[in-house]
């Protein structure tokens, strides 16, 4: 009997389904996401390129102070005038993406990787594990969040480092909630089960299996943490308490330069928007990236 | 081959189960009710039933994806143990009913084989892409399905890959839990079709639940009819096709829809 | 011509049943639907009747439209699927209504059952009270009255303790009795049609069996027309007097149920045919149909069967769609529709060593 193959390779939009009304994005939706990526991926690369460079492209010492030329404004020689102790603010603010970007991204990154390595233990093993855990993270999560943070900061003492681990140690849960949930859906699908009948170790399964379906959502999730990373070593530099004077943070910056916000209002004002266009570019990037999944 | 003695199995009453089996004691509902069969080597029986019968959990409770609470499962005379040795746990393979979650949407069809072929040493390392290729060829896919990924396949495409996958590991049992019932008409007769001549090739014991008696009468020798976790009826497929012995059987084959005017003379 | 047409047993619709006026008239009917990889015509100038009181069948695979065509009847289309032809209920033209009427028109006169029983049902709402919903809005009943007849519905459809029923909420309700209670709903209005939606698919067969029987009563006493879609020739044989299959859009064969069944007039529902196993007599194997669904996107030229089919020959990939007569009333697409087909049906029972069996 004559009939075609089934080895011959053909797209099947629609599989079996005789629903086949599954309007997605047409061409110009297409372009406007790969804008979007392009635009957020821009503005990151950006604030990277910049950290990476400071050095090079910072025109002064963020630390050296002018006192003569205090609270300069901006002109010829300091494109963004100068804050009370005649630092130049421009050169601060390339030196203060260096110690926002790393500190929140090394935050950020740390608790994701905790957070989904909890996700994932609790949501497969299930049992006195998944309860055990599942009350360390009520636990964490009904302290607010900024009271642990000073607490933290007060026990392990100022400084980017003791920092870091407060964050990661209030922003693992959320990661972990969150990759849990999935990997409860998850594992009542058959292929995990066929994946346990074939014999396969369950550590194998986690990370082979089940993170890259999970996965996709916490790296998600990381884009938009990194922001909130950023505002809260900004709120806590703003508070005093965070990143310790004399060095360049963004937070610390806008703190400083409030007594002179009639005045040099740039001060607060450029580190500020400094702060918000990188949250722009993370939320682009987040975004498209999840767009871009739904319609795959 | 296999053989399973007064098996039970019981979950927890969750209030949601209506419709499910019996009710335990303790308010705990029972979907297999002290089961007994045996199944020889070389031999395809058919499970039939309806939904909540109890089949699909009897199923699992073989390959001991579910506990019972009493009685034995003996796969070659061995019990099923908890820390069974990869050997013995590939001996027993299932083919699932959902073509849709039956495969990891993360991963590509020659992944998929070739991580049980790596993980179970059955090929050296150079041999497993050719060892992937023959395994879809015996199920009549192309080897240019290897670097797909589910998404881009048909129901019965999945299917064929997840019998492809439950043969990677060389099974003398095959269990296939409802695996037509998801597909086309036209599919299913692919399906059996393949499955007919896959276990005269490789010679397997196979063990074929579904609701469908139709399908069952066309794979199996053996059936038998599941009711509220228990067995029923039981027989080869000609007598309790022709013969049925148990009320519920006798419904069962009555509600069939048989297609009228077949034997009509054309018009 | 019969009068008063029955199902299954005694008389049935006669060949010439074509006189009278069709209650539901479809013509050029074609959906597009815009996907991510182009536009794809779910239903391609699909053109059909259905005779006030008769039962037509819809018969065709995942993919084929007839779901969509089901819904595009009903208005019940995504918006941005685009829609071409005409709809009449009697004389009323469907498509051309505004939204608002149509939608008077369509809970008066049609009624729909779906697949889902579970999904179908509010489940916030007791059964009684969703029952008596469409009567007190489209006929203006008092609530008590609607009541009422909600629970003369229930009873009619074989729910025993109806009045007690029909004050519980849908999960509290088994399997059967919630698809009962839909073909309640569905007859609440006094429709003259009843859409139905693959409505057993999802059923065991024993309560398969009980609701055909139950439609076919209800629907045979009252006199309300079917549309039946489904992909079992089985169940369509059994409760439909016509049959019209689908295939990648378009049907390729219509008639009455018996004629297409008996002997079809186009390979593909031979095809078909063969692909059941059989419950009684030998034990033949299915036939494969080979080849895979058509590409929607581009359906193969012609005759879109031809890529799968064993006796094609050259003009079917190009010949244009035809659905024409070939007596009594029935109408193929295929070259071979006005004779019987020249294929060999597959060689008789399977031995038992052709299948492996070892007894």
């Amino acid at each position: 009997m004559k009939s075609v193959t089934e080895g011959e390779l053909q797209p099947q939009p629609f599989a079996d389904t005789d629903e086949s009304a599954a309007p997605t994005s047409s061409a110009p939706r297409r372009r406007r996401r790969s804008m979007k990526m392009t635009l957020g991926l821009s503005i990151l690369a950006v604030y990277i390129a910049v950290a990476l460079l400071a050095p090079i492209v910072a025109p002064y010492n963020p630390l050296a102070q002018q006192i003569p030329d205090a609270l300069a404004h901006p002109g010829m020689h300091h494109l963004l005038g100068t804050d009370q102790l005649g630092r130049d603010v421009l050169s601060r603010i390339i030196y203060g993406a260096r110690v926002d970007l790393v500190a929140a991204t090394a935050a950020s990154l740390g608790a994701c990787i905790i957070g989904t390595f909890v996700g994932l233990l609790t949501g497969y093993a299930g049992g006195w594990l998944d309860i055990v855990l599942t009350r360390i993270m009520d636990m964490v999560q009904t302290i607010p969040s900024f009271t642990l943070l000073l607490v933290l900061l007060l026990v392990l003492g100022p400084g980017a480092k003791s920092l870091v681990i407060a964050l990661i140690v209030t922003h693992w849960v959320v990661y972990a909630r969150l990759i849990r949930g999935s990997v409860l859906t998850l594992r009542s699908q058959d292929f995990v089960a066929a994946a346990r009948l074939a014999g396969l170790r369950t550590s194998r399964i986690l990370v082979r299996h089940l993170l890259p379906n999970v996965g996709r959502q916490a790296v998600t999730y990381l884009a938009s943490d990194i922001i909130l990373a950023v505002t809260a070593i900004a709120s806590l530099g703003y508070l005093g308490i965070g990143i310790q004077p004399p060095t360049a943070e963004w937070g610390s910056m806008i703190n400083d330069g409030q007594d002179f916000l009639s005045s040099n209002w740039w001060l607060s004002v450029a580190p500020g928007v400094v702060v918000v266009v990188l949250g722009l570019g993370l939320a682009l990037v987040s975004d498209s990236f999840n767009e871009r999944k739904d319609s795959s | 081959m296999v053989e399973l003695d007064d098996v039970r199995v019981t979950f927890p009453d969750r209030g949601a189960n209506r419709g499910v089996s019996g009710r335990g004691r303790r308010g705990r509902v029972v979907a297999v009710d002290g089961v007994s069969l045996s199944v020889a080597r070389g031999e395809c029986v058919g499970i039939v039933g309806e939904s909540g019968c109890g089949k699909s959990t009897l199923v699992r409770t073989i390959v001991g994806l579910q506990k019972a609470d009493s009685g034995r499962v003996l796969i070659e005379g061995q019990p099923l143990g908890a820390h069974d040795d990869r050997a013995r746990k590939r001996r027993i393979q299932l083919v699932f009913q959902d073509p849709y979650s039956a495969l990891n949407p993360a991963m590509k069809v020659g992944s998929v084989l070739g991580e049980l072929l790596a993980v179970h040493r059955l090929v050296p390392r150079s041999r497993i892409r050719p060892r992937c290729g023959e395994l879809l060829d015996a199920v009549g896919l192309s080897a240019d399905y290897l670097d797909a990924y589910p998404q881009a396949l048909s129901g019965g495409q999945r299917q064929r890959v997840s019998i492809a996958r439950a043969l990677a590991l060389e099974p003398e049992i095959l269990l296939a839990d409802e695996v037509v019932s998801a597909l086309d008409v036209s599919i299913q007769a692919d399906i059996l079709n393949l499955l007919i001549r896959l276990r005269r090739e490789l010679e397997l014991t196979v063990l074929f639940i579904s609701h469908d008696l139709a399908v069952v009468r066309q794979l199996c020798e053996r059936v038998l009819v599941m009711h509220q976790g228990k067995v029923v009826e039981r027989g080869s497929v000609e007598r309790v096709f022709s013969d049925p012995h148990d009320a519920y059987t006798r419904t069962l084959l009555a509600s069939i829809p048989r297609l009228a005017f077949a034997a009509e003379s054309p018009e | 011509m019969t009068s008063q047409p029955s199902r299954r047993e005694g008389t049935r619709w006669q060949a010439d049943a074509a006189t009278g006026k069709p209650l539901l008239r479809v013509r050029g009917l074609s959906v597009t639907l815009p996907t991510r990889r182009g536009d794809i015509k779910a239903v391609d100038g699909v053109s059909l009747d259905v005779m006030p009181g008769s039962a037509l069948g819809l018969v065709g695979e995942s993919g084929s439209g007839k779901s969509i065509l089901l819904r595009s009847i009903l208005g019940l289309l995504p918006d941005e699927a685009h829609v071409e032809g005409q709809i009449y209920l009697e004389d009323e033209e469907l498509n051309a209504l505004a939204p608002k009427q149509r939608a008077m028109s369509r809970g008066k006169n049609i009624s729909v059952i779906f697949q889902d029983p579970m999904t179908a049902l509010n489940p916030v709402r007791r059964i009684g009270a969703q029952i008596a919903e469409g009567p007190i809005v489209h006929y203006g009943l008092r609530r008590s009255a609607a009541r009422a007849r909600a629970i003369e519905l229930l009873a009619e459809v074989g729910i025993p303790d109806a009045a007690e029923v029909s004050r519980r909420y849908p999960h509290e309700l088994s399997g059967g009795m919630r698809q009962r209670a839909l073909i309640a709903m569905a007859l609440a209005c006094d429709p003259k049609i009843i859409l139905c939606d693959e409505p057993t698919t999802a059923l065991d067969v024993t309560l398969q069996k009980k609701i055909i029987d139950l439609l076919r009563r209800v629907c045979l006493d009252r006199g309300v027309a079917l549309l039946f879609v489904s992909h079992d020739l089985a169940v369509v044989s059994e409760l439909c007097d016509f049959v019209n299959v689908m295939y990648a859009g378009r049907f390729v064969e219509t008639g009455l149920a018996r004629q297409v069944i008996s002997s079809p007039r186009h390979v593909y529902t031979w095809a078909l045919l063969r692909s059941l196993p059989p419950v009684d007599g030998p034990r033949v194997a299915p036939l494969s149909i080979g080849g895979l669904p058509p590409d929607r996107l581009h359906p193969p030229t012609g005759c879109r069967f031809h890529p799968r089919c064993p006796v094609a020959q050259d003009v079917c990939v190009t010949l244009p769609y035809d659905l024409k007569d070939v007596g009594n009333g029935r109408r193929s697409a295929c070259i071979y529709g006005a004779a019987p087909l020249p294929v060999t049906d597959e060689p008789g029972a399977v031995t038992d060593e052709q299948s492996g069996v070892v007894r």
